[in-house]
């Protein structure tokens, strides 16, 4: 079964309310609601909260649902994230010297200067979302 | 034929435009909302700031300095918003960069195959 349904019949089990269980998690009823009906997914602290506040254990509301495992994962592996920047990052490298390398010991020509070109947008343009993913 | 290349050269620099202020405004507020989670006092002068300089400077420097605050508190509603302006500005950045290649290669290759 998926977080949300767990969520809302495990806050149901409860006798609780959106209103009583966002209060006593000092969230809005809109987060509550949200996570019900699975439009957004509650952080590692939250998953925690809900499961001290509904009694429920952890392994009940995490295991079976592979996009609340995904989530959590995205938002919790850190190592992953910088790979990928770090990544990014030699990419750019890697380009700007094979730059100029062409540029020293290549005839110059426009398709090559054109190709180079694309190439160097698209490796800055993956390497500056890196560094707004990182905000 | 000319003119043909001289339009998508046009129509390139006006996706670079567009993209370029997108992406600027959203990441202003991107991290304005960063600033305010982390209590850092003028987040909107730490937005114009991250939004500033050449080579993304500013906000490589707003990148390091916040180091030193740790996130106070970020309420579901600011996470909202500060994923949905990561994907705003992801969006920007390919606008930018279509439109960068679009006009660049109708200006250098267009000379040539005319």
């Amino acid at each position: 079964m998926e977080i949300g349904k767990k969520l809302k019949e495990a806050r149901l089990g409860a006798k609780l309310t959106q209103e009583q269980a966002a209060e006593r998690l000092f969230v809005s009823r809109q987060t509550i609601s949200n996570w019900e009906n699975e439009k957004t997914y509650p952080d590692i602290v939250s998953v925690v909260r809900l499961s001290d506040l509904y009694s429920i254990s952890l392994d009940e509301l995490l295991k079976g649902d592979t996009k609340m495992l995904e989530h959590l994962e995205e938002s919790t592996d850190i190592v992953k994230s910088s790979q990928k920047l770090i990544l990014a990052v030699i990419a750019n490298i890697v380009v700007f010297l094979a730059c100029l390398l062409m540029a020293a010991f290549l005839p110059e020509s426009v398709f090559m200067i054109a190709c180079v070109f694309c190439l160097a947008v698209v490796s800055m343009t993956f390497l500056m979302c890196q560094i707004v993913k990182k905000i | 034929m000319e003119n043909f290349y001289i339009v998508f050269a046009a129509a390139g620099a006006a996706a670079v435009i567009v993209g370029s202020f997108f992406s600027m405004y959203q990441l202003y507020r991107l991290v304005q909302v960063d600033a305010e989670c982390r209590g850092l006092k003028h987040p909107k002068l730490w937005g114009a700031f991250a939004v500033s300089g050449n080579n993304s400077s500013g906000l490589l420097l707003y990148l390091v300095g916040r180091r030193k605050y740790p996130v106070l508190s970020m309420s579901e509603e600011q996470q909202q918003f500060m994923n949905r302006y990561k994907k705003r500005i992801g969006v920007g950045f390919i606008f930018l960069a279509l439109g960068a290649i679009v006009c660049v290669l109708s200006l250098l290759l267009g000379e040539q195959l005319v």
